[in-house]
């Protein structure tokens, strides 16, 4: 099938009191167990790849096992949710993928200095290699500047143990735990053996007879250093970190969380257990300091393996520099491994091979291809998806208009896509929400063109609303284009405040109904399909000389209520069709194919078609026409 | 073989294809069949018309769920320029390559500017995969035996089942039946059974 929804069969076993069995789960999954072993009262995240599946987990075992588990609004309205349950007694956790730690920062660097009562545990999802990001970024930072433990998975079985255990050594503790994952870890699948689930907690209670604020902040930052001092003793006797070696070796590997699996199978793969000691550094703060010792007493060359940054290699030199011992340490920050980029198993061996001095095994000699080069497949928008029909129509409206040189500011989604072909429109793109302050400047700053600010609707609620405001109230000449899908799309069709489809006994807060309420004098809502008046209105808005908004509406083609719903197919006639290519080469949609019959013509795919029909004027020759589908395209 | 000895498989496809699904039954058999199981997946928006890339490790003996390359002894190409793609750098010398005969075009090769870039047509593909030392190359039209099925959904399950009737693959074909259980699916399960069967059926059919 094509769409299989993360809840398999398997979910259900999830949620259960079975300790000792077996399944077979996603990385997510075992941190979500690890959640709910943990007796977790209050859940919440924004989605992020590669953290989303955590969440959704425990939003789908909430009503079962009786506790709360739902979207925020974004990172910091989560981390201040998780806060408030804290401050009641009850156990709480934030999922987000790494960069929605920044936006909760300010949040963890206030509330580490408090007192807290119910477990706080964070778990952030880094993403090496940006495969889904717009940056790699190494959250283990945030513990070391946050003075607060934070832990490493390494496989499954542990990604649930140190989830379950992050929340008691936070309890105790009173200061808020960090659980870093990686992308490989969140998305691998094996098995995972469950443990018991927690007995009942107490009815959470706020307690007002104590304040619950960090000011003034010495006396709680000198708390929070002995929390820290008590936490490297706990950690030091939980059997995270593991140190495998005689203490005769000269060599030695120091791996960090989840790149510990590549470390251990490149000294394996090797056959160099016997001259190689290995550790194994779970507990990325407060670091393991004895065992580090026990490692740098004996070695004189050290491979440091991690994820995104040098943070164990810089730890281990500050390290022996302090016992005054001369190893030489490589890593990412000396040049041995890159510094850029996932950890791979390849480059593990090669370097630790350079290292001992042995070849690695024979590599394979590289074949040689007649055309090396693979065509390559960017990422585009699906067939049916509405941002294809809003970037084709804001292309026209432009055209229509004469604006030779717009100024387009992109934000996060999959409208991101916009950056490449067909349409090639966007020129900007950093953090979330923030293409409503750098449409603000770019307006200010080029009187003489047009500036356009396209956000989603989940990134608008997300951290667009103050940039909306700061845009009305400065009455600035931007106009924004809302790409508004109804969902939080490019993580899975996630729910916020503006899903009407999912918005059962919730208020639904209407994006046209903000921008009035900031005092946009232009506001309109058209829907993304009809592509002519959508155009039109985008020209109408782009006259203006003052904000000016314009929310296209039309559901996300992978929400279930979209899926399969049309009983059409587009259908192109052969002898009207002269091959030109608009089709392809403007519209883009993944539908349109050369014709089997090499023809140089095109023709369309009714498997790939959803039957949407914003496609209906793009063609110049009007060969597009639409004809009932035979079958239910299943 | 002994399941204890581990054994790479690759899947990769487009986003849409249902490799994911496909994915998930290999890893769902091998639990089933008590084989160890490491599986690495490409998700989120990396999957959106892209190229979608699952390494399955199985047996012991490996920790990450990453392949070294050219190590890979069995590629299923659910999308043919994608079976290239991963067989230039995973494939190992003799290994075994299932191919969907079905090309997706990549946008940018449809579009006027470079739709003729080399290496994007069956015939090209099978020799490239020949110079890469390919030992078997199982083509199959998933499609139409998906079509016989009962419809065009499951042409990723009929690919399974030419896999799992190659030489050395380590799954049995009722372990492939308990992992699409597993996968869930109720609502296709027996057109999904069928599926299978009718890979299988091509997949011996070859082998004979």
């Amino acid at each position: 099938m094509g769409e299989v929804t993360q809840m398999g069969q398997t979910t259900q076993e999830l949620f259960s009191d079975a300790p000792g069995a077996r399944l077979l789960v996603l990385g997510n999954e075992a941190i979500a167990r690890g959640a709910i072993e943990a007796g977790v009262q209050v859940a919440t995240g924004y989605p992020g790849t590669p953290s989303t599946e955590i969440l959704e987990t425990l939003i789908a075992a909430a009503p079962r096992l009786g506790f709360d588990a739902f979207w925020a609004v974004n990172e910091k309205v989560a981390f201040d949710i998780a806060t408030g349950a804290s401050f009641s007694g009850a156990r709480s956790l934030v999922v987000l993928k790494h960069v929605g730690l920044n936006v909760a920062a300010d949040s963890l660097l206030q509330v580490n200095l408090i007192d807290i009562e119910g477990g706080l545990v964070v778990v952030s999802v880094d993403d090496p290699g940006g495969t889904s990001s717009n940056n790699e970024q190494d959250n283990r930072w945030y513990a070391k500047m946050a003075e607060i433990p934070c832990l490493e998975p390494t496989n499954l079985d542990e990604a649930r143990e140190m989830t379950r255990r992050a929340f008691e050594i936070s309890e105790s503790l009173k200061v808020p735990v960090l659980v870093r994952s990686v992308t490989r870890l969140a998305h691998m699948t094996s098995a995972l053996t469950l443990g018991p689930l927690a007995p009942a907690r107490p009815k959470p209670h706020f307690d007002s007879t104590r304040t619950w604020s960090p000011f003034p902040p010495l006396a709680p930052h000198r708390r929070l250093q002995d929390k820290l001092r008590r936490a490297a003793k706990l950690l030091e006797s939980a059997g995270f970190d593991a140190y495998e070696g005689t203490g005769r070796e000269r060599f030695g590997v120091a791996a960090a969380g989840f790149a510990y699996n590549y470390a251990r199978e490149a000294v394996e793969r090797l056959g160099v257990q016997d001259r190689v000691a290995l550790i194994k550094v779970a507990t990325a703060h407060p670091l393991p300091r004895a065992l580090l010792a026990r490692f740098l007493d004996h070695v004189e060359r050290v491979l440091v393996v991690e994820d995104v940054s040098s943070y164990l290699e810089e730890a281990l030199l500050a390290e022996a520099g302090a016992m005054g011992k001369k190893v030489r340490i490589e890593g990412r920050r000396s040049g041995a491994l890159p510094g850029t980029g996932e950890t791979l198993p390849d480059l593990v061996l090669e370097a630790l091979a350079g290292m001992v001095g042995v070849s690695p095994k024979a590599k394979r000699k590289r074949a040689v291809m007649a055309f090396p080069v693979v065509p390559r497949r960017q990422i585009s928008f699906c067939s049916g998806c509405s941002h294809r029909s809003t970037y084709y129509a804001l292309a026209q409206a432009f055209e229509g208009l004469g604006l030779e040189d717009p100024i387009v500011v992109g934000d996060i989604g999959c409208y991101t896509l916009g950056f490449f072909p067909p349409f090639n429109i966007l020129q900007t793109m950093t953090s979330m929400g923030a293409s409503m302050g750098t449409a603000a400047a770019l307006a200010r700053l080029n009187p003489e063109r047009k500036v356009v600010a396209v956000i989603g609707d989940s990134t608008l609620y997300h951290a667009g609303i103050p940039g909306l405001v700061q845009i009305a109230h400065l009455r600035l000449p931007v106009t924004v284009v809302v790409m508004d899908n109804s969902v939080t799309g490019s993580t899975g069709q996630q729910p916020h405040p503006g899903s009407w489809q999912h918005g059962d006994g919730l208020t639904i807060v209407p994006i046209e109904d903000i921008a009035l309420a900031c005092g946009f004098p232009f506001v309109r809502v058209v829907g993304s399909f009809q592509l002519k008046r959508l155009a039109g209105i985008l020209e109408e808005a782009l006259r203006k000389e003052g904000p000016a908004l314009v929310v296209s509406r039309q559901a996300c083609a992978l929400e279930p209520s979209e899926i399969g719903r049309r009983s059409i197919v587009a259908r192109i006639d052969e002898a009207l069709c002269d091959g030109c290519l608009a089709c392809v080469d403007e519209f883009g949609c993944p539908a349109f194919v050369p014709a089997l019959s090499g023809s140089g013509k095109i023709e369309v795919d009714g498997l790939e078609c959803n039957g949407c029909a914003a496609c209906k004027f793009v063609c110049p020759e009007a060969a597009i026409s639409f004809v009932r589908r035979d079958a239910p395209p299943a | 073989m002994s399941p204890s000895l581990p054994t790479d498989v690759i899947l990769a496809g487009v986003g849409g294809q249902g490799s994911l699904f496909a994915s998930r039954v290999l890893a769902g058999a091998a639990f089933h069949q008590g084989v160890s199981v490491l599986m690495a997946e490409t998700y989120g928006v990396a999957q959106r018309g892209g190229a979608v890339f699952s390494q399955i490790r199985l047996g012991y003996g490996v920790s990450g769920p990453l392949i070294p390359r050219g190590e890979c002894r069995f590629l299923l190409g659910l999308e043919p320029i994608e079976a290239l793609r991963r067989a230039r750098d995973y494939l190992a010398p003799g290994g075994s390559v299932v191919l969907n005969t079905r090309i997706q075009l990549p946008l940018e090769t449809k579009m006027a500017k470079i739709r003729s870039q080399p290496g994007s047509d069956l015939a090209t593909i099978r020799d490239e995969l020949e110079r890469l030392e390919a030992g078997r190359i199982v083509e199959v039209d998933a499609l139409a035996l998906a079509m016989e099925a009962g419809g065009p959904a499951t042409a990723n399950v009929v690919l399974l089942g030419a896999l799992s009737c190659l030489p050395g693959f380590p799954l049995t074909g009722e372990a492939m039946e308990r992992g699409i259980e597993a996968a869930g699916g109720k609502a296709y399960l027996e057109r999904n059974l069928l599926s299978l069967a009718k890979g299988r059926e091509h997949g011996r059919r070859l082998e004979n």
